[in-house]
Order: structure tokens, then sequence, then C-alpha cells
């Protein structure tokens, strides 16, 4: 494998999204979905040391928007397995982490390039197994690609040696950067490629080897993402593809002795576990656990008096409800201005009820089924409890998808008590809480009333408050004037603070870091009395 | 029956020498009757506004800015406040500024520009009298004597309703009311013009309208969805128009809209109901860098259709967020760059058009003279029949030019906005925008004495 020469790399550019006002868009993407169609059931097996496994026990994926249609099935690990994941990963970290950051630079972009020629069919996959409406698969495969892109390019930057205080003479000072050792990526569904391929990636291209578990809701599109990875080279054991169930494959990665860090997305609760279980240090383990865990929020949005209210509601229907609110990014939480509060909400009001209900393999899909049965129960059962305890402002009617699939129709509340679970809790759903502030600071105060902290935005049009909520918001994403979903690589750099999660932002210049350890190293270039001038 | 023309063989340097020569008429009439015409208060006003703004891009930003917050501000105390921190942050204003600002306050005549109750109140009157001056009134009804203004002065006029974005069914509802209110009554405040002088030709009231605002969900990635939301709500105003006499023009947003926009017209005219008909009309932006292929596509489905077609040639007033908006997606931008590129391919586009005069009537909008005089030369020269061929102007940008040539006899008609000031600040902005901007052909032409460059040929204009 030739080396990549970073000079002659171009600099860091997102890939852009399809622009579906394009016929040629629309209809490459209805092709894909065809083709995809035509190849279901899906069938993935488990890759352990470059082998595919399967087990008798299996993970069976049954589209969300249609029950009746079955997109595939998936191996699922037992102790076995994982067992066999752990020592495949251990076993390849030495010839791994020898090679060089370029080589392994080289690698991520190779995948890169495979996948972006075959975006349309990945998109595809998501939307029959995940309800991914067709901009945000596509939107999540570009994720997906700008995540290797970018680490590749920070691995370029941090597998330099970097000299320290070179002026001084006769010591060399460098601080280099050395892989961990077997890491364990625990991904989510809600954005299937995009997330469990940016956790794995900056793992791998930082010289660490692999234990990819894939949510059980989500296995199919990361099987075929593991062919590409095999596609462009891999070698043997470096990545392997587990999926399996949490309260097993998860619980026996978080707590090997032989797994040396975990970087997980998903739910408050497991990632709270996770970081209890991962704080014990069994016998024979001879390093403390790294972690990256994100763990969603309770993002707000402030509505001012100032604020451009159509600009500010269509921002509002695509925070709170784009991928049905399945976003730890989603707005949960409106914040609104007391004095235009009645006419945002009735405006709201008629918006969410225009909203389309539908598969998301239908172009014009604006809300899609929650991703199982168990989430459609949890956000019915949320649904209920803001009826019973506040005043329903807005509660959609499924019509014709009552029992198609894991549809549950938007719901808007207000009057709950701030300390409401609705006002407190994720319900990662499309349900909205409208909260009522009298001043501009009693919203931030309001927004900043939460556990969380993970997005939060403002639309103002009145600089001392826009400067206001600079300083004050409490979260790790803030937008002004803008929707608070959709960060981008590079650009909008993601990641929480407070109750959110543990770790530095994805997508930023921090993020590589975290699955490296350092050594820094100081050689005394003097022998009696005398050292080279150039001290190289 | 309508076979693909082959475009007659035109003598190009006549063409050329006509166009300088038109462009020195309307240049010399526009400049004779602005002699006579010191303007309306709100037009004296905006004038020097704007001309405060021309060359100091700090004044013009924190002026847009504060346009644009504007109706949102519901206090003396909420006005004030944003005015000092959008015009004279950190409490006082820069020199310019300060200079700009004793200017406005002795037009208002007023002088205490920072304390609170002064400022609130200048403020409202001026950005009132800047919006009187874009925008013709609340509702289509106050509008009336604008609009029989605009008929005694021999022009035409088209009417625009501004609005709030749609963002749900029952506001597309609400404007599919107001819509067909105004084509059943208009007729009635406005009478048609006692003396049309020639100049009229088809029905007197016109009316402009954009497709999104007829549906919640006009999304380009659903064609057939959106296409039957608005049809549904747009197929009833035609027939409506059509009983009534009522010419509708289907105006064009941005370029995101453009090829459904299209696809919604084509619909509408394969409607059993509509077919044939010939008061529909239909734009097409010359500022889009694949516009010529564009527009000869939609031709070649005209002619293949037998589909009589008004189309209203605008150079493209969204060239700012059309910029933006792509740079932001990392798309390449659909717009050229370079203004004369677009003046160009705005005369390309003039003269195909004019060809197809047996089933296109062609509406030359635009302020720039070169635009205006090359298009009147090529419609003489080509033969194109006074009905298929009118000229169009914005209201409150018209001015002197707009006047002159109506009295050498062309048939202009003025594009009308109406509407509530929140829901008119986009447009406002726009206006402002294109005013006060280094571009703008109005601007560049305030002043005499560049007639000849600003007549000179775009394709080989170097500036």
């Amino acid at each position: 494998m030739n080396d990549v020469d970073g000079s002659q790399l171009p600099g860091f550019a997102n890939e852009p999204h399809l622009d579906f006002s394009r016929a040629e868009s629309r209809d490459a993407f209805a092709d894909a979905l065809a083709h995809v169609q035509a190849k279901l059931p899906l069938n993935e097996p488990l890759v352990i040391n470059g082998r595919r496994i399967e087990t008798s026990e299996r993970i069976k994926i049954l589209s969300p928007s249609d029950v009746s249609l079955v997109v595939g099935e998936s191996a699922c690990a037992g102790q076995a397995e994982t067992e066999l994941a752990i020592d495949a990963a251990e076993k390849a970290f030495h010839d791994w982490a020898a090679t060089s950051a370029a080589e392994r630079a080289n690698l991520l972009l190779k995948v890169a390039e495979i996948t972006r020629v075959r975006r349309l069919e990945l998109a595809a996959i998501e939307v029959f197994e995940c309800a991914k409406p067709w901009r945000e698969a596509d939107a999540d495969i570009c994720e997906a690609i700008d995540f290797m892109e970018y680490y590749a390019r920070e691995m370029l930057r941090l597998g330099e040696p970097l000299r320290l205080q070179p002026d001084v003479l006769g010591e060399k000072n460098e601080l280099v950067r050395l892989p961990l050792g077997v890491v364990a990526v625990i991904g989510p569904w809600n954005f299937p490629l995009a997330i469990p391929v940016g956790m794995m990636s900056a793992a791998l291209v930082a010289g660490n080897t692999i234990v990819w578990k894939p949510a059980r809701q989500s296995p199919l599109i990361l099987g075929e993402m593991m062919r590409i990875f095999e596609e462009a080279g891999v070698s043997e054991g470096v990545i392997n593809y587990l999926p399996g169930l949490g309260e097993t494959a998860g619980r026996m990665l978080v707590e090997s002795p032989r797994v040396h860090m975990i970087a997980f997305t998903g739910s408050r609760e497991v990632g709270l576990s996770i970081l209890r279980a991962a704080g014990k240090v069994p016998a024979g383990q001879r390093f403390v656990k790294r972690m990256v865990v994100e763990m969603g929020g309770k993002n707000a949005m402030i509505v001012d008096a100032s604020a451009d209210i159509d600009a500010a509601l269509g921002d509002i229907l695509v925070s709170a409800f784009g991928y049905s609110g399945q976003k730890c990014s989603a707005l949960s939480r409106l914040i609104v201005h007391e004095s235009i509060a009645d006419e945002l909400i009735k405006r709201f009001r008629d918006a969410v009820d225009s909203l389309k209900i539908a598969p998301a393999w239908d172009p014009g899909c604006q809300v899609n089924a929650l991703i199982d049965n168990d989430a459609r129960v949890r956000v019915e059962r949320a649904i209920e409890l803001g009826c019973r305890d506040g005043s329903a402002i807005y509660i959609g009617n499924l019509g014709e998808f009552e029992n198609r699939g894991h549809y549950v129709a938007p719901a808007i509340f207000e009057g709950l008590p701030k300390d409401h679970e609705l006002v407190r809790q994720e319900i990662f759903g499309p349900v909205v809480i409208v909260l009522r502030a009298r001043t501009f600071e009693e919203a931030i105060e309001i927004a900043n009333d939460s556990d969380y902290g993970l997005t939060g935005g403002v639309f103002s049009r009145t600089p001392s408050n826009l400067e206001l909520a600079r300083r004050e918001m409490q979260c790790g994403n803030l937008y002004l004037n803008r929707a608070i979903t959709g960060a981008i690589v590079g650009r909008q750099p993601f990641g929480g603070m407070k109750l959110s999660g543990i770790g530095d932002k994805a997508g930023g210049p921090g993020y590589l870091q975290q699955f490296m350890t350092s050594r820094a190293i100081s050689e005394n270039l003097m022998r009696h009395g005398y050292a080279p001038v150039k001290q190289t | 029956m309508m076979s693909p023309l082959i475009e007659p063989a035109l003598d190009e340097a006549r063409v050329e020498a006509e166009t300088r020569r038109i462009g020195r008429e309307i240049f010399a009439g526009r400049d004779r009757l602005r002699a006579g015409w010191s303007g309306l208060a709100h037009e004296r006003l905006g004038e020097s506004i704007m001309e405060m703004v021309m060359g100091d891009e700090e004044l013009r930003h924190g002026l847009l800015r504060f346009v644009d917050a504007f109706p949102a501000l519901h206090s003396s105390d909420q006005i004030a406040r944003h005015f000092e921190e959008y015009l004279a942050p950190e409490g006082k204003l820069s020199a310019g500024m300060a200079a700009a600002f004793h200017q406005l306050a002795h037009l208002l005549g007023r002088t205490h520009w920072l304390s609170r109750y002064p400022v609130a109140w200048s403020s409202r009157r001026a950005i009132r009298l800047l919006a009187r001056r874009f925008i013709a009134g609340n509702t289509p009804e106050h509008a009336a004597a604008r609009l029989n203004e605009h008929q005694q002065h021999g022009f035409m006029f088209s009417v625009d309703l501004l609005g709030e974005l749609v963002v749900s069914e029952s506001e597309a509802d609400a404007y599919q009311c107001r819509y067909l209110e105004m084509i059943e009554q208009l007729g009635q405040w406005v009478p048609p013009p006692a003396d049309p002088a020639g100049r009229v030709f088809g029905p007197h009231i016109n009316i402009s309208i954009k497709l999104s605002s007829l549906t919640a969900r006009f999304d380009p990635i659903d064609v057939n969805g959106t296409a039957a939301a608005v049809m549904r709500r747009v197929v009833p105003l035609l027939e409506a128009a059509r009983d009534n006499d009522v010419f509708i023009n289907i105006d064009m947003e941005h370029f995101t809209y453009r090829d459904l926009t299209l696809e919604i017209i084509r619909r509408l005219l394969e409607t059993e109901s509509l077919r044939g008909w010939d008061g529909i009309g239909m734009v097409a932006q010359a500022y889009l860098r694949d516009a010529e292929t564009s527009l000869e596509s939609m031709l070649e489905w005209l002619r293949d259709h037998n589909q009589p077609m008004t189309i209203r040639l605008v150079k493209g007033a969204y060239w700012d967020s059309e910029v933006l908006w792509a740079s932001q997606r990392g798309w390449p931008a659909p717009v050229l760059s370079v203004k004369r590129h677009t003046d160009a391919q705005y005369e390309r586009m003039t003269r195909r058009l004019l060809a197809e005069h047996a089933f296109v009537r062609t509406a030359i909008a635009s302020h720039n003279v070169r635009s205006i005089a090359h298009a009147l030369a090529l419609a003489n020269e080509m033969r194109v029949p006074q009905s298929q061929f009118e000229l169009q102007m914005l209201y409150g940008m018209s001015g002197a030019l707009g006047r002159a040539l109506v009295s050498m006899g062309r048939r202009v008609r003025i594009y009308t906005p109406c509407g509530e000031p929140i829901a008119g600040m986009a447009y406002l902005v726009r206006r402002i925008l294109e005013n006060t901007s280094n571009e703008s052909f109005l601007r560049q032409a305030s002043h005499a004495g560049d007639e000849e460059r600003l007549l000179a040929d775009p394709k080989e204009t170097r500036l």
C-alpha cells in the first residue's frame, strides 16, 4: 500500500449532500431503493479475524416503517464469540500499531472513497433498516465519509512527533503518540453509519484494533460497511464486527480486562452503567479504561420576542421532528418569550398538524416510524403522561399508519411542572414541551435548568441577547438563529457538557487524541561536552 | 401548427446601433422628466437613506438588520434599544453614521437622535416611509388607489401579495382565500383605464402568485406530493381567474424551487380546464447558469403542446442567498458570479423569447437601460407585434425611467407588492439590498454622464 503524502492531500472538505431539487438525484435515490429492496432480506454473519461466523441465535430486522417487510437478519454474538473477537483484536494489535500513521490514514481514505461510490446503496439500506427518510439517510452517509476524511488528516498531523523546545541545546525533546490497544466501539442506531464509523475510524487510524458492536436495531448497514473496510484491505482481526445484545456482548466488552477503551454513544442509563463498570479494575487489567461516552440531551430552543418567527418555525420543525425526534441533538424544550407565545404556538401547532407521516421510503415523509416497538411504547407512555399532567397543545393522529409500523404521531404539551419527567428526561420521539418565559434572562435560566447540556438554540434579533446566550447557555453546541440539529464535521464539532457525556467533540481537533496515549522522549545528545549542532 | 422557428438572420450592427440610439433616447427622456419632478416625500426620504448607506458597509449592514427586526419591536424602548445596538454600538455613532443621521434627523424635523422616544418615533416614521416606497398598501384594497394612479399615468400593473412564510395547511388555505378574493374583487376596485391608448392587450387585472404559498410542504424532494397539494389550491384560483378575465403570473423564487415550479406549471397546462388558456405567465431568471437550457426545454414543451405563454424575463432577486446557501452546502453556486455575464445572458434570452413571438408574449422585467433598449431594438428589428411584448418594473423603482418609457409609447407594467409590514419585511430588505448594492444599475445610473458606459454591450464590456 502506498503511503499518503500529507502535503499532497487536499484540505478537508465536507461531502456535499445530494441536491434533491435535481431530478437526477431523486431518480438515482429511487433506483437505489429499488435495487436494495430487490436484495432483501440481507444476512450478516459475525466477522472475527477475517472469518465469517454464523450463530444459532439471530437478530431479526423488520422494517420499522412496515413490520411486514423483513429487511434481514444478523448473527448474534454470545459469550464465546465475544471472547474470540477480543482475542482476534488483541492478536492483531501489535502489527497494526506498528504501521505508519500515513499507511493507516491511507486505508481510511480508501474506505472513504469506496463509501462515496456506494453512498446511495448504503443510504437505501438505512431507509429500510432504520426508517431514515431520504435526506436524513443521505446526510448520514455523508457524515460517515466526513469523519473518515477528517480523522485521516488529523492522524497525519498527530502522527508526526511533536518537537518540544527545539532551541534548548544538547538534548532532544519530543512527544510521540501511541495507540492504546483493543477498543470496543458500541454504536447507536439513530445515526447508524455516521456515529459508529466516526468512533471506529478514529480508533482505527490511531492504531488501535477494534471490536465493533452495532446497536441491536441496526446491524445490517454496518455489515455492509464492514465489507467496504475489507475491500479496502484492512488486515484480519483489526476490525471485528460483532452484532449482539447489550446485555451480553456489550457487557462483556465493557467489563473485559483486555479492552483498553470504550467508545459509546447511546442512552444515559447505559452510558452511566458503562462508566461505573469500567471504573472497576479486575485482576490482570494493567490500565485504567478510557471512555468516550455520549449520552443524549434535553435540548432547548429559545424564541425571543424579537425573533423572526417565520424563520424560527421552519427550523423548529426540522430540529424537533427530523427523524421523528430520535436524535440526541433534537429539540425537546421550546422556550418562548411570552409576548409572542400565543402567536407562535398557534402557528407551530398548525404546522405540526400539516406534517406528513409516512414510510421512510416515501420522499414526502416528514414524520417517520420510530425505531422499534419499545420506542413506540415508551413515547406513547410519555404522551399519556403529558395528557394527564399538562395541557395538550396538539396530539396528532396516525390515520392509516396505526398498525403498519412503529409510528407515533407528533404531540406538543405545555403547562407541565418544571420538574416533571417530560420536562427533565429525554423522550427521543416526536414530542415537544413548550415553556413560557417572561424575559430573555428567564428563558436562559429555564434552558439551563437541566441535567443535560448537549445542543441549544436561540432565535433572536437582539444583539445583546445573542451575546448573553453565547456567554450563559450551558450546552456543548449552541446554535443562533438556525436549527439545532445537523452538526457538520469540522465545522460544528459535536458533543455535550454536564450529563450529556464525557469526551472531546466528535469531528473536532481534540477527538482523535482520546484514542491515543503519548510518550515524552528526552534524549541527552551530549558526549563529553560535545553535541551536534543540528539536533535532529 | 407551431414548428420550431428558424431564427431570421439579423443585422447585428444595426441592432447594436439601435440599442445605443434607443438607450440615449431613454436616458434623455428620463433626465427631462426628472428635472421637473422632485418626487414624493417618501421617495425623497428613501433616496436619502439609501444614499447614506451606499459605500458604508457597516452602516448598510446595521440598517438592514434593524429594518429586518423592526416589525417585531412593539414598544418605543424596544425600538430605541435595537436602534442603538445595531446602529450605534457602544453608545455612539461612528462619524459617518453621525453625519448620516444628522441628515436624516433634519429631513424628519427631529434633532435628538439618541434620546429614546424621538429615536423610536423617527425610526417608525422612516421605516414606514421606506416601506411605502416599495410596498403599495397593506391590502389590495388599500393599494387600489396606487393601482388606479398607475393606470392614470399610462402604466399597467401586476399585484403581488406579500405574506408570511406558509408553514401549515391552514395558512395555505388562507393564502388561497386572499388570492381568490383579489381575483374576484380587484376589478371592482380598479376599473380598466379610461384611455388604454393601444397599450392594453388582454386583461388589465394582472396578479402574481407564489406557488410555495399554496402548500405547507413545497419540497422538491417530493415532486408528486407537492404538485398535488399545490394543484388542489391553484387550479380553482386559475379557473376563477379565467372566469373573471384576470391574468395570473406564477412567480419564480429560489433555485431549488425552479424545476418543481416549472413542473407544476406544465401539469397545470395539462389540466383539462386550463389547457390552451393564455392567461398564465411564468418567469425565467437570467442569472442562473443553466437559464438558457432550462428556457429552451420549456419553449420546446410549450411548442409541442400548442400552448401560448407569457414569460417574464428577469435577472433574479435572490443572488446573495443563492451564493450563501450553495457555499454552506458545498454545491456549485447556481448563479453566474459576474454581473455582466448575467446581462449578456439576459440579452441572449431576450432574443430567444422574441423569436418565439408566435406563441410567447415576452415581458422584459429590468431597470437596466441597456437591457431595455436592447430588447426594444430587437423587437423592432424582429417585427414583434405590440401585443407580444411589454416592459416591467418594480413599484418604487421605476421612477422617471418608467415615465420616460411610457411617454415613448411603451407598454410598462409595474410589479406592485402589497402586504402587512411584517410580511413585507423580507421583500423590503431585498429591495434595500438591491438599491444599495454597488452592482445596482439604478445606483450607477443615478448621475448623468456615464450613459455610454452603461449602454455598452455586456459581451464586450470589461468593468
